[in-house]
């Protein structure tokens, strides 16, 4: 691969973990530069809101098979991975009671 | 208490203030303190070892002055990808080391975010996320910070990486 595109990026992350996906709403996928000019890959894993809970816990092992992996598919870009969520307010550490 | 562990304290209790409605101003220094928790720990043990000296050493903050966060940012992204000139020193990277070295580089690219991209917008979940992996970052720096490849990271820090 030598300049990734958004969409194969996100393929590869979609489809890296069928059942990690489960608890994604969306993948923001981007491919440029870093705040030091660096080539670049930007992925936010936004969790919904209702599987965040289940899924939190899981997120640093697919971070780091998603980080290897893009290692290996896009070498000289450096992926920049992380996660958030639906609601600006949810913290994935403490569950709301019903 | 060391700084870097009353910072990720401080990220702590910034990403959980405003329990319906977080403050952007609020998120932001607590994913800038993250980073800050994780740089600190770093330097620490680096000026130790480059210095030999205690932090009450005038020696000791001539040399963590030294640290800056560009060359600290290379250094972690080689480390983290496994450069030509990393695999070239034969030393055995543990798994730990590379999740530190990646820690820092995406806490220092979340930190620039934080404090100069005001187009950003930052959830509770993301500030939790960057003050966790500070966290962890830490924890893992902790299990090989006493290794030969812990001490090439810290002094390549400083002293860049070997010539070709």
């Amino acid at each position: 691969m030598s300049r990734p595109t958004p969409l194969e990026i996100h393929e590869v992350a979609a489809n890296l973990d069928p059942e990690f996906a489960k608890a994604v709403s969306r993948w923001e996928v981007s491919v440029g530069e870093d705040s030091t000019g660096d080539p670049a890959i930007f992925v936010t894993i936004v969790f919904r809101d209702a599987a965040i809970h289940a899924a939190w816990p899981g997120r640093a092992a697919f971070r780091d098979r998603l980080r290897d992996l893009l290692f290996d598919i896009a070498p000289g870009y450096y992926p920049f991975i992380g996660f958030s969520a639906e609601s600006e307010a949810i913290n994935p550490e403490q569950p709301v009671r019903a | 208490m060391t700084l870097h562990s009353d910072l990720v304290s401080q990220a702590k209790r910034l990403a959980t203030l405003d329990p319906k409605r977080p403050r952007q101003a609020n998120l932001r220094r607590s994913v800038s303190s993250s980073y800050y928790a994780l740089f600190h720990c770093l330097v620490e043990d680096g000026a130790q070892k480059a210095s030999r000296a205690s932090q009450r050493s005038p020696l000791w903050h001539l040399v963590a002055r030294k640290f800056d966060h560009k060359s600290m940012r290379d250094i972690s992204q080689a480390i983290a990808s496994n450069k030509e000139w990393v695999i070239a020193t034969q030393l055995i990277i543990p798994k730990e080391l590379r999740d530190v070295a990646d820690a820092f580089v995406v806490l220092q690219e979340d930190r620039h975010g934080a404090d100069y991209d005001r187009q950003l917008r930052f959830t509770r979940a993301r500030a939790i996320e960057a003050v966790e992996r500070a966290e962890s970052a830490i924890a893992a720096w902790d299990q090989v910070r006493k290794t030969e490849a812990a001490a090439l990271y810290l002094l390549t820090m400083l002293l860049g990486p070997p010539r070709k």
